[in-house]
């Protein structure tokens, strides 16, 4: 038994999952008082102990159904001693000939008992042909790949088993064979994406595992409702920024006694020091103001900044902000009228907005020198979130230059690539000489990155 | 008293009013085995802190509860030196004071001798027990609820960790006190914030997740027994259809109680989309959810069979 659970153990790690000796040893001895001949509860006693973080559920769950349903099945064989023998002898053949083969060497470290890698790229193949993803780079491996490596193998064991035919007896070489001939089909199966009866994952959970992709996907290729789920994880994210913040301001508070406050308090109870007062100190304070290309392609980006920006407004002495496209106009109003999320919603709607003129960043920069100077003083961030795409108009230069020294600093965020920046009408390596800081921000996590600076 | 087995667990929870899935009933009955603490997990309003009440009602134990917030200190959770009743009681002594001083010819002789009444002040008279420092001092065993755990700053669940390992404090000056029965501890978190790796090490994992048909269903029968049984499986099956859309709060077994409870006040024996429409805002907290439900109405009746 504490094999068995071992043996799981070390296929939970190999998946990234963090397993202590501790849990090891509680999860054994309450697999000593309760029936074991309970499948469901055994595999409660096992979740209950390995998986505490509830993300992870699903994938446990898969594991779990691979090791005892798929796997276990067979394992008897490979352990039977004269047997696993001839197994490992086979490998060995096997891999003797065909050294360098990628999809081979996955497919025998699955039939050995060690499926992730198989199964991640398996995965892998199956999710570039349901997206049609062009322009990524083709997968080391590939589905043709699979399956004539799994051929390969039916071959080789077939021809393996011919040469030794007076050697063994046949029931052995039956249950080699069979053995082997289960092992790929399941191997196959899964390739083709056949699903492997696991029961439908709960919403919940698929939900959870989503946000970790969320996160790291490019806010350029969000779908509607990805954009519905990023706000929650957004507003999540707001929720324990805010926590750290407050945490920091309770512990600067509490810092210094505050003596002349104590003794004057003092004085009503005879002198004798009831209450102790500490020192506040002041809150940091600084103005934000932005300017938010809201052009197609950055719109998401902006959305989230400006989300973002909202949520922490308290942080800041004021926050001002601007969209454009080819003009310049203020939305602060209406962002500060609705829920952050709907204002937002109304902003797009805004009828100010022309989308169907071209961004042009150089009229825009000149139309707020002449007439928004007011609202920058040198305590003032100013921050620009576009892709500096100016389909070739002015750049204006000169305007930003004097922009830049009205403010405290300019940061310009970029939700494209690094590696577009010097192509095609990119601008942003020439604002980039006035920037303070100029940084890409293609999705949540890097500008969550970013608000964090900003905020502590 | 005790749970004999997975099977009696489910039973006595039952009896105290909560009806349990399965893993509920082998989580609790293991935790309560093998004295460890079970860290209670899932969305709102799915029973979390309903279970530990249940539990401790169940074993007839004592249940403290501990309920977390920001800003909770070891001070808050565990004891407090009742600073205005001692400088009273130095108030009212000052003239034992002096008597004791009056030996002193100098000032470190007369600190010596405040020092050798120490342990007057700082002793059990002076401390206001809290919750924690209660779990450690009563006789019987307790169920302790340490309740929004992921509300608690990151310093006060270090402080946690040691108490949970040993279930023993110090007090400087006083000694270190050690619970005599070790408690049954229940934490409950929201997911607020990712609780450490250290905790999580400590404790048995329990997940609840919305509970399915059959489960709710029993569970709107324990509470509000005089409903329908065909009122209930529609009403189940609205909530379920509800529940998967995509909603800013999904509704939760409170909500199904406090629906099912409106329609027995409303007398409503049969639930058709209208009566959805009407009383909707029992379920969705939010308008734009409301809205929602109600561009969906057609296919959520549909489905769910009304
Ligand atoms: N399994 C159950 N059996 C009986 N009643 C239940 C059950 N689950 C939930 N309830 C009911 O649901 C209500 C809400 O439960 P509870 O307050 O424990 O939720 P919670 O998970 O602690 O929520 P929160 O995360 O908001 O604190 C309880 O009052 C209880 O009546
Ligand atoms: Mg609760």
């Amino acid at each position: 038994m504490v094999k068995l659970v071992l043996d799981f153990v070390f296929t939970l790690r190999e998946a990234g999952f963090k397993i202590s000796p501790s849990e090891i040893i509680d999860c054994t001895k309450q697999l000593e008082i309760i029936n074991l001949l309970d499948e469901p509860c055994f595999k409660t006693v096992l979740r209950a102990n390995f998986v505490k973080n509830i993300k992870k559920q699903d994938k446990f769950n898969i594991i779990y159904h691979l090791f005892f349903h798929e796997m276990r099945n067979d394992a008897s064989i490979s352990q039977s001693v004269p047997l696993a023998e001839t197994i490992d002898a086979i490998y060995a053949e096997i891999k003797k000939k065909n050294m360098n083969d990628n999809a081979l060497n996955l497919l025998l470290d699955f039939l050995k008992g060690n499926p992730l890698k198989y199964l991640e790229t398996v995965k892998n193949i199956i999710s570039k042909k349901e997206k049609k993803d062009e322009g990524r780079l083709i997968p080391l491996v590939s589905l043709s790949d699979i399956l004539s490596a799994i051929n390969n193998i039916n071959m080789e064991v077939e021809h393996f088993l011919k040469v030794r035919q007076f050697v063994m007896t046949w029931n052995n070489r039956k249950a080699v064979a069979g053995f082997f001939s289960q092992k790929l089909k399941k191997a196959e199966m899964l390739a083709n994406n056949q699903p492997l009866n696991i029961k439908k994952k709960s919403d919940e959970v698929v939900y959870e595992k989503r946000i970790d992709q969320l996160s790291e996907k490019s806010f350029l290729s969000l779908t509607n409702r990805e954009v519905r789920q990023m706000q929650e994880i957004v507003a999540q994210f707001v929720r324990k920024l805010k926590d750290t913040i407050e945490n920091r301001r309770k512990r600067q508070k509490k810092g210094v006694l505050d003596l002349k406050k104590t003794l004057r308090n003092a004085l009503r109870y005879q002198g004798i020091p009831f209450k102790i007062i500490y020192k506040n100190k002041p809150k940091n304070k600084g103005k934000i103001v932005a300017l938010c290309d809201v052009s197609n392609s950055v719109w998401e980006a902006s959305r989230f900044m400006l989300n973002m920006l909202y949520s922490f407004q308290d942080c800041f002495s004021q926050v001002r902000s601007f969209v454009f496209i080819s003009r310049l106009c203020e939305i602060t109003k209406t962002l500060e009228k609705h829920e952050i999320n709907r204002a937002l919603d109304d902003v797009i709607k805004d009828s100010r907005i022309d989308y169907n003129e071209k961004t042009n960043y150089g009229a825009v920069f000149d139309f707020f020198y002449d007439n928004h100077l007011d609202v920058l003083n040198k305590k003032t961030t100013l921050i620009i979130i576009g892709d500096g795409r100016s389909n070739f108009y002015d750049t204006r230069e000169d305007i930003f230059e004097k922009l830049k020294d009205k403010v405290k600093r300019i940061i310009w965020l970029n939700p494209e690539s690094t590696m577009f920046w010097k192509t095609g009408d990119s601008l942003i390596e020439t604002y980039r000489n006035y920037c303070h800081k100029v940084c890409e921000c293609q999705n949540l996590i890097q500008l969550e990155a970013f608000i964090k600076t900003l905020v502590i | 008293m005790m749970f004999q087995n997975i099977e009696d667990t489910k039973i006595q929870l039952e009896k105290a009013g909560y009806i349990c899935s399965e893993s509920i009933a082998t989580v609790v009955f293991l935790a309560i085995a093998t004295q460890k603490p079970v860290l209670v997990e899932g969305p709102a309003g799915v029973g979390k802190t309903q279970l530990a009440k249940a539990v401790s009602q169940a074993l007839g134990h004592k249940l403290i509860r501990l309920q977390c917030y920001e800003g909770l200190d070891e001070a808050k959770a565990l004891y407090e030196w009742e600073y205005a009743k001692q400088l009273l009681y130095t108030q009212i002594m000052k003239d034992k004071l002096s008597e004791i001083l009056a030996g002193a010819s100098n000032l470190s002789e007369a600190v010596d001798l405040i020092a050798n009444q120490e342990d007057a002040f700082f002793s059990e008279r002076f401390i206001q027990p809290r919750p924690l420092l209660e779990v450690i001092s009563t006789k019987d065993t307790s169920v302790l609820l340490i309740d929004e755990v992921d509300k608690s700053d990151p310093e006060f669940e270090a402080f946690l960790l040691e108490l949970l390992s040993d279930f023993q404090i110090t007090i400087p000056e006083i000694g270190t006190k050690k619970a005599v029965k070790i408690p049954i501890v229940f934490l409950t978190s929201n997911n607020y914030r990712d609780m450490s790796d250290a905790l999580k090490r400590r404790c048995l994992h329990l997940f609840i997740d919305y509970p399915d048909r059959e489960l709710e269903f029993e569970i709107v029968r324990l509470k509000i027994p005089q409903i329908e049984k065909t009122l209930i499986k529609k009403l189940i099956n609205t909530i379920h259809e509800i529940r998967s859309f995509d909603l800013k709060k999904k509704p939760c077994i409170s909500e199904t109680l406090d629906w099912a409870q409106a329609l027995v006040v409303l007398q409503i024996s049969e639930l058709s989309p209208d009566v959805v429409r009407k009383t909707l805002n029992v379920i969705c907290k939010y308008k734009t959810d409301t809205d929602l439900i109600l561009d969906n109405m057609d296919v959520i009746s549909k489905k769910a069979g009304l």
